[in-house]
């Protein structure tokens, strides 16, 4: 298997071919993780008395066995009002303008110029006929309020797996910002494979910005454990709605205030194979292909875009 | 792989028949996977949902909150999918 990434046609003249993308392994075999940031942003302690760290053997939540929804049994989720702590201030909502139609999904910086996302909010043939033609960014967006501004862009980057064969298994992409959204450079999220027993049974927290509650304008926030993996996804027991897709799935490890982005959520219960035998919902599973592919996108200064087209 | 997916058409209204401009509609339920992403609806009130053949619950909240949802069985032909949205009981 190989990624390769697949840019938004711009119009660009004469300019180089990227260098070829690294060639994944196929199972996540060893861990790797994006550098740490140098000075790792600070928790609050209300922020430390929500979030879920570590591993457990035991789910937050018992999930009864029927019905197919999103949001399972009552919904867990819980609005976050100061959106300017970490990890908040580094989620991000997105308003897509595309040829047929206009949508919200989530985001999350990675650098301080590059939100990562999921594939369907920036290339979608069967909902948007291709290409997003644009997509304004708000990161910690609360209500009106826009604590690190508003940005418009135009550029986005996905991989050929997506693009190509719309697979749920490599829905992510990249949007490449013009400036920086917030000043400090280490107020972003790391992204990292794990290795099967290291994800499974770890806490897991699930954040976005659902239409309903909160009409895509509020922060919302839910917690559990990684119910099972599989070689390109990761199931959780956390609820979400639509909104939320493109939304970081993260752990924070012992001892560390970095998150790190394992999934980036993208489907509901309608997503998980009816051979688990779970409600749960899913996203695709951060490998080291995704992780070299993420590095690049955020190390080019341009992302890359301007590939095809 | 992905399952094809059919764009459908739909339109959100209040309970006088009136658009809902802005609303934003996505799948609650399903029996297929669908991307956990909503769609704004026009300033007529319409909206285009792609969904893969499966049986589907189909929510919408306008932009004062109120909600609605509706029943969609989607195949290979294109349907129109009517959702009115009123405020809570």
């Amino acid at each position: 298997m190989k990624l390769e990434s697949v840019s938004r046609p711009v119009a660009r003249p004469g300019r180089e071919m990227d260098a070829p993308p690294p060639k994944p392994s196929q199972v996540v075999e060893r861990t790797k993780i994006t550098a740490a940031a140098a000075n790792p942003p600070e928790l609050s302690d209300p922020v430390r008395r929500r979030i879920v760290v570590g591993k457990s053997a035991k789910p937050l939540i018992a999930p009864e066995s029927t019905g197919l929804e999103s949001v399972i049994d009552a919904d867990e989720r819980t609005r976050i009002v100061n959106t300017t702590e970490s990890p908040w201030r580094m989620v991000c909502a997105l308003a897509i303008d595309s040829e047929w139609g206009t949508f919200i999904g989530t985001g999350w910086l990675v650098t301080p110029t590059t939100v990562i996302t999921a594939g369907h909010c920036v290339f979608d043939k069967s909902q948007m006929n291709g290409w997003a033609r644009s997509i304004t960014i708000t990161p910690g967006r609360e209500r009106e309020r826009a604590p690190y501004g508003i940005a418009k862009a135009t550029r986005f980057s996905s991989v050929d797996r997506w693009v190509s064969d719309q697979d749920p298994d490599f829905d992510l992409a990249a949007i490449h910002l013009d400036r920086p959204l917030l000043d400090d450079p280490d107020s972003v999220f790391r992204v990292g494979a794990f290795t099967d027993e290291e994800l499974v049974e770890h806490m897991i927290n699930v954040s976005g910005y659902p239409g309903s509650p909160g009409g895509g304008q509020e922060l919302y926030w839910a917690k559990n454990r990684i119910r099972a993996v599989s070689p390109r996804r990761i199931f959780y027991d956390v609820d979400t709605s639509g909104g939320q897709s493109g939304g970081p799935a993260f752990i924070f490890r012992e001892g560390e205030t970095q998150p790190i982005v394992v999934g980036i959520h993208a489907y509901g219960f309608g997503g998980t194979p009816a051979s688990m035998n779970m409600r749960v919902n899913s996203a695709p599973r951060i490998i080291p292909a995704v992780v070299e592919q993420i590095e690049k996108w955020s190390n080019t200064a341009d992302g890359g875009a301007g590939d095809i087209g | 792989m992905d399952v094809r997916r059919i764009l459908h058409t739909g339109r959100v209204v209040h309970h006088n028949g009136r658009p809902a401009a802005g609303a934003f509609v996505w799948v609650a339920t399903g029996t297929a996977p669908t991307p956990e992403i909503a769609v704004v609806s026009d300033e007529k009130g319409y909206f285009r949902l792609a969904l893969p053949p499966g049986h589907f619950e189909i929510r919408a909240r306008s932009e004062g909150g109120q909600e609605g949802k509706a029943e969609a069985t989607a195949g290979e032909e294109p349907l129109h999918i009517e959702i009115e949205v009123s405020a809570p009981d």
